[in-house]
């Protein structure tokens, strides 16, 4: 497994490949980055796409390699802001890749979106881990491997978060 | 096999739900080849990010982003225009008069002209004789701005490489930067301010009016002659009158751009006497003193050297390896950053380089020397 700085390397060697690969690892975590901020499906896609086209135009301006996901993370929430604060596009967009959302205004539900929302709250590190685990389904290894932590780092961090979490779901339903 | 908490199936059933996509990938890749590889833009920049890294001035950058800070700030007068009919303008005008400190957050972004892009978060404290800026990154202040208008001076303090620099402001800074005190700005900018409203909305969660306005003057202390143009929009707590959010688009005339958000202020602050007083270490280096050894370090460990430089002069060549600085083994400097730090000294002061050359280990010893002009 790869990790996130060698990637970038390559890509910055000319290894467009290599982007590709950044691009499968992080979509889910970058959809829901957008989805976050934008609580719409069809604009959280639109504003996925921006964000990787942007961190490949800027990848040069990234300082340290392996922190590629969180300012990836960066782009995108900016990105999403910015689609927040422009006109809703007039045509309509393509439903079917809503196939996995539940309901069909392309929202996620209220639970899923609280659990969203809290998952935005953590710190960067644990946030990044956690997208990896869980969205994109990766073992414990290959996030340690792709953030380029120890393992025992990344699984601190995953229990560090699972407590993190659970406290702010339980503040929010007081 | 440890069982599965319930917070983790929540997590993968949310990760479900946000689903994948294989449209994104292909639409993904299909726009940079459109878009970013028709201009060859990533080999090119990175041909000019070789020479830019090595040759940064930090201090430089930091100054422009402070002096943005202090354009907001006068940029709240300058809505102050010949159109006071504004019940709410005119209100905030005289608050604005009355406050003597704030402290609000920022977040700049700066996209250069060769399209790369900076951007950081920071604490911004404001008072009429001095401003002090704290960029952060996770939590800690790796640098820090103190334009002491007052004193006609800059200081700069990097604590990641643990430098800093000070520069005097030119008389024109000074002549852009000294008539802080809000009534001054009133006077300068009164006969020419024109604005837009932008109607009322809930801002940061305050309910505010909207105000947008274009003036060059908005971005002080640069050649005006080099902005394109300088969007500002204030948004104003309509109960307490005073401003809850503010925003900057800068454009230059060579395409790059500023955007600067400042937000959560807190007014009247009391801040102890010396805290815009730079506070910096003894074992910090002052940047005027930095030496150079000419080598790139793009591709940690392996160096590519600057012609003309000491490195090459000594010896250094294309290729080698780096196995030691200073006699200390560099295993555990993986990325090209943190090795720079390994570098830094003074000019004259000596770095012994110990570089694996094909099967042969050879070690010289290097005088640091100014940057050529």
């Amino acid at each position: 497994m790869q990790s996130d700085a060698e990637l970038v390397k390559a890509v910055l060697d000319g290894d467009k490949a290599a982007f590709a690969v950044l691009v499968k690892r992080y979509e889910r975590s970058v959809r829901a980055t957008a989805l976050n901020v934008l609580s719409d499906y069809h604009k959280a896609q639109d504003t996925a796409q921006d964000a990787f086209v942007q961190a490949y135009e800027n990848l040069l301006a990234l300082r340290k390699a392996e922190a590629f996901g969180p300012w990836l993370m960066k782009i995108t929430h900016r990105c999403a802001l910015d689609s927040l604060r422009r006109k809703p596009k007039a045509a309509p967009l393509d439903t079917a890749v809503n196939a996995a959302i539940e309901n069909p205004d392309g929202r996620l539900n209220e639970s899923k979106q609280r659990l969203l929302a809290a998952v935005m709250k953590l710190p960067k590190a644990e946030r990044q881990v956690v997208m990896l685990r869980y969205f994109s389904s990766r073992s414990v290894k290959d996030v340690a491997d792709i953030a380029g932590r120890s393992l025992g780092t990344v699984t601190k961090q995953l229990s560090r978060a699972h407590k993190r979490l659970r406290n702010i779901l339980k503040e929010a339903e007081l | 096999m440890t069982a599965k908490e319930p917070i983790e199936e929540k997590l993968e059933n949310l990760g479900r739900a946000i689903g994948s996509d294989d449209s994104l990938l292909e639409n993904v890749m299909s726009r940079i080849d459109t878009e970013a590889a028709e201009s060859h833009k990533i080999q090119n920049l990175k041909n000019k990010l070789i020479l830019r890294r090595f040759i940064m001035n930090r201090f430089t950058k930091l100054t422009a982003a402070a002096v943005i800070i202090i354009a907001v700030i006068l940029g709240l007068n300058i809505i102050g225009g010949p159109d006071m009919a504004s019940v709410a303008l005119a209100d905030v005008a005289k608050k604005i008069e009355q406050i003597k400190t704030c402290v609000f957050e920022k977040t700049t972004i700066v996209f250069s002209k060769d399209n790369s892009t900076n951007a950081f978060d920071s604490l911004v404290y404001y008072t009429e004789a001095a401003v002090r800026e704290d960029i952060y990154d996770n939590k800690k202040i790796t640098n820090q701005v103190y334009v002491k208008s007052s004193e006609g001076i800059v200081v700069g303090i990097d604590h990641k490489r643990k430098m800093f620099g000070k520069m005097d402001l030119t008389d024109e800074d000074i002549e852009e930067l000294s008539p802080i005190s809000p009534k001054n700005i009133v006077d300068r900018i009164l006969s020419k301010g024109k604005y837009k409203k932008l109607g009322r909305k809930i801002v940061d969660g305050v309910l505010s009016e909207g105000f947008e306005f274009n003036d060059k003057r908005a971005m002080l202390s640069m050649d005006k002659d080099k902005i394109e143009n300088v969007t500002m929009r204030l948004w104003v707590d309509v109960n307490t009158n005073l401003p809850v959010r503010i925003e900057v688009d800068g454009v230059l005339i060579d395409n790059s751009k500023a955007n600067v958000v400042m937000c959560n202020p807190e007014w009247d602050v009391e801040l102890e006497s010396d805290f815009f007083e730079p506070k910096i270490p003894a074992d910090y280096m002052n940047s005027e003193q930095r030496g150079f050894i000419g080598v790139n370090l793009e591709n940690w460990p392996m160096l590519k050297v600057v012609s003309g430089m000491a490195a090459e002069k000594a010896g250094i060549k294309d290729g080698d390896v780096v196995l030691k600085v200073n006699g200390n083994s560099i295993s555990h400097i993986k990325s090209s950053a943190d090795a720079l730090n390994l570098f830094l000294g003074k000019v004259g002061e000596k770095l012994v380089l110990t570089v694996k050359r094909g099967e042969q280990i050879v070690t010289f010893e290097i005088e640091r020397m100014p940057l050529p002009k």
